[in-house]
């Protein structure tokens, strides 16, 4: 394993606020097309890591490459463009937006619709038909496009999951981030944000996934971190995670084993 | 039957892209400048003036409180700038009023760029205070430049706007002028919401981390929409000035931003159409109060509370929700038609 052609590594990480360690000295590296869990019980850092990495909370110590690049000095769009997106814990939608309007939101960075160009006549309507259709496309892929004229803030909770994921697939990432996907998600709904991201590897997309739903991390992910405390405990695939004594000491229980 | 004429739709459809929407700005301006002999009185054409003045105004003010959540009240104070460096461009240096124009919309603009770059880098709180500051400031210049603005007392003899010739010495033809101009603003800020740049906006103040994550660079943003925002407020300062023919420190207080903002939560925030019908719907609602007496103030806010309690959506939201329920009510009515009696 070459450490240097890592999709994502997070070597030393430190976040503190004030007194509170929330990470106190991470390492991981992903590996490109490799789906990446993150688990461990409430409170053991894993938002605090994907906040650290998207950079919306600042680095006490360590660093964070994203394609042997190091990225943790720079803005979060910055980051963005050099290939990150991201979901929220809560769906993230732009609740007065249409559909179409929160998934281009996704694609701002190649967005070709600049108001420059808006402010002239026919180049606008032509722009503006792309960047439509370039929405409904994703809008498609998530089963939303009949709906792409609704206000985001009308669809109930399934589906504004189905929203953020469209808008940070839209971003056409190569390290796409995941806060808890399936939380609140009834069955359906979780088969089919599974087969999302399956699909999502297959476009060469590398995913890291926070969740605390243990079947889907565990029949998903290749490779799986564990978090206690700010540290992390283990990592390994999801059978030597299971077997690992300090994990189901620290987080599973003995009823994984 | 057969249809012998091709519907209206279909002919907008077969011109080259993007004129059908120019034809509707234009027929904007027609309409506008075709009910001008329809006014009663050349009062009633002031307070046109007046209005579309203000909607200038308002679209900015929405601009940067409707569309990138920022809460400003420097509005006036920008304003107040667009005026003052407008006339004075004019009386004190000779300049022609179309340069003197585009002087005070650049200025304001270049400080409302400025504002914004400060803004966003303390807290959003504390934007307001540097807003207040910045009113405070050039309130304090503009009273006590006596040799320049005039004081306390006002600048008076404004000279008229003119542009190749045509002096706008008096309301029927400040009309002519403000129409397009105001219809000109109107566009170019429907085409800002449309683009990248308004959708960044609009992303920024409902959901910033995920805003930031879609990779929209806060900062550019917020100092666009102050930019964006300065020009109209400029402008609006400017017509203003060469509109009255006087200024002074009390044309453009405090209260007029705050009234300003509150003309854009009536009309619905982030709406430019909901921003310029609020000023037209305020206004006729103050003149029409005015024979109240002092007791029209009370009334006037207890109007506008009532209608935020209804409507909290704004003018916008009404409208949205009637285009809603409208083919409904239309359908439900054939259908009562077609069973018959």
């Amino acid at each position: 394993m070459h450490v240097s052609t890592a999709v994502l590594e997070v070597q030393d990480v430190a976040v503190h606020f004030g007194g509170v360690m929330a990470l106190q000295g991470v390492s991981l590296a992903i590996q490109p097309g490799e789906i990446h869990g993150l688990i461990g019980p409430n409170g053991s850092g894993k938002t605090t890591l994907l906040n650290a990495v998207s950079g919306l909370v600042p680095l006490t110590g360590g660093q964070i490459k994203l394609q042997g690049e190091r990225i943790d000095r720079l803005a979060t769009h910055v980051r963005v463009r050099r290939g990150l997106a991201r979901t929220f814990q809560s769906a993230a939608t732009f609740e007065e937006l249409d559909l179409v309007d929160n998934v281009s939101i996704g694609f701002h960075k190649s967005d070709r619709h600049s108001f420059w160009r808006a402010s002239v006549p026919g180049v606008h309507e032509r722009l503006r038909m792309a960047t439509i259709r370039r929405a409904q496309e994703y809008l498609d892929s998530v089963g939303l496009g009949p709906m792409a004229r609704t206000i985001a803030g009308s669809l109930p909770y399934g589906q504004q999951r189905m929203l953020d994921v469209a808008r940070a697939q839209a971003g056409e990432p190569t390290l796409l981030l995941l806060d808890e996907p399936v939380a609140g998600l009834n069955i359906g709904e979780m088969a089919q944000t599974e087969a999302l991201i399956r699909r999502s590897r297959e476009h060469g997309v590398t995913v890291l996934l926070v969740e605390h739903h243990m079947r889907f991390v565990m029949g998903l992910c290749d490779r799986i971190t564990v978090l206690d405390f700010g540290l992390a405990i283990a990592s390994g695939s999801a059978s030597e995670i299971q077997s690992d004594p300090k994990v189901i000491e620290a987080y599973l229980g003995t009823k994984h084993r | 039957m057969t249809r012998r004429f091709p519907r209206p739709n279909a002919i907008l459809q077969r011109l080259p892209l993007g004129s059908a929407d120019l034809l509707r700005y234009a027929a904007l301006i027609a309409v506008l400048l075709a009910i001008e002999p329809l006014f009663p009185a050349q009062y009633q054409i002031r307070l046109a003036n007046l209005i579309l003045v203000q909607g200038i105004a308002a679209i900015g003010v929405n601009v940067i409180l409707g569309f990138a959540g920022l809460v400003s009240i420097a509005l006036g104070a920008l304003m107040a700038l667009g005026g003052y460096t407008s006339a004075l461009l004019m009386m004190r240096w000779g300049w022609p009023f179309p340069l003197a124009f585009l002087g005070a919309c650049s200025l304001s603009a270049g400080v409302s760029a400025i504002v914004g770059l400060l803004g966003t880098r303390i807290k959003l709180n504390y934007f307001l205070l540097v807003t207040l500051a910045l009113s405070q400031v050039i309130t304090m210049v503009i009273v006590n430049e006596k040799a320049l603005t005039g004081g306390p007392g006002g600048l008076l003899g404004v000279p008229p706007a003119s542009i190749l010739g045509f002096v706008v010495d008096s309301d029927p033809r400040f009309y002519v002028l403000i129409v397009p101009v105001f219809v000109l603003a109107l566009y170019m800020a429907q085409r800002l919401r449309q683009s990248k740049a308004g959708r960044a906006m609009f992303a920024l103040r409902l959901n910033e981390p995920a805003a930031q994550m879609s990779g929209i660079d806060v900062t550019r943003y917020r100092v666009f929409a102050m930019t964006f925002a300065g020009v109209y407020l400029g402008a609006s300062g400017s017509l203003f000035a060469h509109l009255l023919r006087f200024l002074g420190p009390e044309s453009f207080s405090l209260s007029l931003s705050l009234y300003l903002t509150l003309i854009v939560v009536v009309g619905g925030i982030g709406s430019n159409v909901g921003a310029a019908a609020s000023v037209a719907l305020v206004t006729a609602l103050t003149q029409s109060l005015q024979s109240l007496g002092s007791w029209w103030v009370v009334i006037y806010g207890l109007v506008i509370m009532a209608l935020l309690v209804v409507a909290p959506t704004g003018l916008a939201g009404v409208a949205a929700s009637l285009a809603r329920k409208a083919p409904r009510f239309v359908s439900g009515m054939r259908a009562r038609v077609d069973r018959g009696p």
